[in-house]
């Protein structure tokens, strides 16, 4: 999902730095970036590790002046995953990663974006958070507390005119998702089926749209909300 | 060859941005409006849009005016419907005439024009319904009881609209703006207004440019997979 928003952010003009744990990762994201003419440069980090990301945070800050678009997608999977199941070790990671490491990294970049009156950042939540979904109460408490986070950080950061929302994929299939449901078609038919719009499964260019959507200037009087383009799969709120 | 898109009240305020900014996005516009010939005029001069009059409120009206648009524009594929009065009042000196006319123009016009138009969206397998909602009907507001039940009415309209339309390729949204710098809100007592603005998150008014630039959206492939959704551009004045 992170290379999806990574492409569609710089095929609008953004200089990306693609954090991942990986360096393999970030580095083939780049690849792909570039291939495509535009411009990206990696940073192999673990966002939970705030002592040994913040100089890496401060080092980009430095060459760049400030970040102006934040996308906070880092995270693991917590799929199937009944709850008497999960022990202390996964909850704290789960919440350390996807919680803990947006608020961190957050933190970091915002005192630049106050400088320069302007900051878009888009926390990446799950539809889980929105209408709750079983085997997975870790994941979905984490990505929870992301949409409280993305209100409170609205309503702090709204008089520098500095945007905060969130976006709650569906499930999709993804590297990180197959490991944890498996390859087999039929499961993944089956959930395609029940998807009202089309009958498919959401793809991550429907996601990254709108994350691009979140990070420009079309949004700018947006703030403090969630938007979940799911097919239908969940209509809720109000 | 470009979609056709009505805008119901298109010619004034939020609706007058939505109709530039799909026209400017490749869409071909009509404009709906009520009342005002020589306002209606001046758009279309200004915008070379057409502008249609007829009654969003009278289900016949809405039949007429829609098939003249059929004939001289083309068969409807977007639907923004903005359409919609205030008569302010507290509930305890509020008139029935002044619950109907609120209802009639902000929600059962949604019925008109979405029956009216649903038939060839669901033949073409393709449709874009977009129903211009309310923070007044996500929160409520003193003294629009009115105008909070027919707007909050449009939300449940749109989220049941979207669970029958997304078999046959057509996505109904809403969006619910909060307060934007129009004549409708300009009316609003100096007092009161200057209340509101202090609790926007983002101190000021939204500019009908920013709901505009949410229908196009909206209508565009990037909301290809979005329906039944709810967008609240309202510079942080009401997150749910």
């Amino acid at each position: 999902m992170g290379r999806a928003y990574s492409q569609a952010l710089a095929a609008r003009g953004a200089h990306v730095v693609v954090l991942d744990l990986r360096a393999d990762k970030a580095d083939e994201t780049v690849a792909a970036i570039e291939a495509a003419g535009h411009t990206a440069e990696p940073l192999a980090a673990d966002v939970s590790d705030i002592k040994a990301l913040h100089p890496q945070l401060q080092a980009i800050l430095q060459a760049q002046g400030a970040v102006d678009i934040l996308v906070n997608n880092a995270g693991i999977s917590g799929l199937q995953a009944p709850f008497e199941t999960i022990d202390e070790d996964f909850y704290d990671r789960m919440m350390a990663v996807h919680v803990k490491g947006a608020f961190f990294v957050t933190q970091a970049l915002v005192p630049a974006m106050k400088a320069r009156n302007y900051g878009k950042i888009v926390n990446v939540s799950s539809v889980f958070a929105m209408k709750g979904s079983p085997n997975a109460p870790h994941y979905t408490a984490a990505k929870g507390a992301l949409l409280g986070l993305t209100k409170a950080l609205a309503v702090e950061l709204a008089p520098w005119n500095i945007c905060v929302n969130a976006i709650a994929p569906p499930l999709i299939r993804t590297e990180m998702t197959m490991q944890s449901l498996g390859p087999q078609s039929e499961e993944w038919a089956k959930r395609a089926a029940a998807v009202p719009l089309g009958g498919r499964l959401a793809e991550p260019a429907d996601m990254a749209r709108t994350v691009a959507y979140l990070a420009s200037p079309e949004s700018d009087f947006m703030t403090g909300q969630t938007l979940s383009p799911n097919g239908g799969e969940a209509i809720v709120g109000i | 060859m470009a979609r056709v898109a009505l805008v119901t009240g298109g010619t004034r305020g939020i609706g007058e941005a939505i109709s530039v900014e799909l026209n400017e996005a490749g869409f071909t516009v009509a404009a709906n409006y009520g009342g005002n010939d020589e306002r209606a005029k001046a758009f279309s001069d200004q915008h070379g849009i057409p502008a249609y009059k007829f009654d969003v409120g009278d289900f016949d009206a809405v039949q007429g005016g829609v098939q003249k648009i059929h004939e001289e524009v083309g068969k409807i594929e977007v639907l923004v419907n903005n359409a919609g009065i205030t008569r302010d009042g507290t509930l305890h000196r509020m008139s029935p005439e002044q619950w109907n006319d609120v209802i009639r123009t902000n929600l059962t016009s949604c019925f008109n024009m979405c029956r009216t138009v649903i038939e060839d969206m669901r033949d073409a397998k393709w449709g874009r319904i977009v129903n211009i909602g309310s923070i007044n009907g996500q929160a409520g507001q003193y003294g629009q009881v009115n105008y909070a039940a027919a707007k909050s009415g449009i939300h449940g309209f749109t989220k049941a609209l979207a669970m029958e339309c997304a078999a046959h390729g057509i996505t109904v949204n809403a969006i619910a703006p909060g307060y934007v710098d129009t004549d409708m809100v300009r009316a609003v007592p100096a007092n009161i207004l200057e209340k509101i603005i202090s609790r926007i998150p983002m101190g000021r008014l939204g500019r009908a440019h920013d709901i505009a630039r949410t229908v196009c959206f909206l209508c565009s492939e990037d909301g290809d997979f979005i329906t039944g959704s709810t967008m609240s551009v309202n510079g942080g004045q009401h997150m749910y």
